[in-house]
């Protein structure tokens, strides 16, 4: 299958920012295991992460890591 | 985009990080709560900076925070099979939990134009052109195509990590070289950075950005795959891998 057009489309895929339409197609894609664009999702999901870190990291409150604790020695 | 300041004490420290990440995952795996506090140790601030980014308010990333660690617990033994990098689960959960509220919240009523994200009003608006009336069918509009457009990813991304997660040495070798990389990336044009921020911690699609700067769908479609392609070619310059992954 060409899947040409979705070379450009990974990233913004990932991001949400894809068209519905867009979204579908490649969702669809992925699911008959093209092997090219299976690569392709893992480096566009590098790529989000390394632009999601570009945030300053903030130190969350003492009670927050506390809460979550209990939260999940509780479950 | 990436600054200097947060690329983290040394390069190499990322890269252990990671490494030791995935060994906290298999004892997480077995419910093993220390793990998951060393987890919190070491990932909580990077998640944190990122969840502030995108809601703002203290409490609201707190909680989102919260959110992605209790999926973490619950999910360990699905995420350790996929021999993916944890790094990478972590931060794009993060996002798109964030990202979910975040549109949830606009939803309620605050208007995606009042966002901190956007210089918010398209041209039009701003020049009192759009009546009140219109302006709220847009919102409307905007709503139900960004939970739509997001249910496809958010679905994706929790059904198949297996599919999208990089390999753990793939992100090690991101995070030894992140300065790099960072100022590589602080060359990308500004119009462009601007766009893809607004898809990056506003949740924008890609028409809503036209709408949010004003500008045809089609200019700003072609500037965001631009920028994708630009960054695309740095990371493998970056980090050598021209050949590797293709």
């Amino acid at each position: 299958m060409d899947c040409r057009h979705l070379e450009d489309v990974y990233e913004l895929f990932l991001l949400g920012a894809l068209s519905d339409e867009g979204s579908l197609e490649l969702r669809e894609h992925l699911n008959q295991s093209c092997e090219h664009c299976l690569v392709r999702v893992k480096e566009a999901a590098r790529t989000v992460y390394l632009l999601s870190l570009s945030a300053r990291p903030v130190s969350p409150g003492p009670k927050a890591k506390a809460d979550l604790l209990r939260l999940v020695k509780n479950k | 985009m990436p600054t200097e300041a947060n690329t983290g004490s040394s390069k190499s420290s990322g890269a252990s990080q990671e490494l030791r990440a995935e060994e906290l995952l298999g004892r997480l795996a077995d419910r093993d709560v220390e793990a998951l506090e060393s987890l919190y140790e070491d990932f909580a601030p990077k998640l944190m900076g990122l969840l502030m980014r995108i809601l703002s308010a203290r409490p609201d990333a707190e909680s989102a925070l919260q959110e992605v660690f209790v999926r973490l617990w619950k999910e360990a033994p699905g995420i350790a099979q996929t021999k993916g990098s944890l790094a990478a689960w972590l931060v794009l959960t993060a996002r798109h939990i964030a990202l979910k509220r975040l549109r949830a919240q606009r939803t309620v009523g605050a208007r995606p134009t009042q966002s901190r994200h956007g210089q918010g009003r398209t041209k039009e608006e701003k020049a009192g052109g759009k009546s009140a009336v219109s302006a709220r069918k847009e919102d409307k509009l905007r709503e139900r195509r960004s939970t739509k457009g997001d249910s496809e990813t958010l679905l994706f991304l929790a059904a198949s990590p297996q599919v999208w997660m990089p390999r753990a040495e793939d992100i090690a070798l991101v995070d030894a070289r992140m300065g790099l990389l960072q100022r590589a990336f602080n060359q990308m044009p500004k119009p462009q950075r601007h766009a893809l921020e607004l898809a990056l911690f506003g949740g924008y699609t890609e028409s809503e950005i036209a709408e949010q700067l004003g500008e045809p769908l089609g200019r700003v479609n072609a500037g965001l795959r631009a920028a994708f392609t630009f960054l695309r070619h740095r990371q493998h310059a970056v980090l050598g891998t021209w050949t590797a992954d293709i």
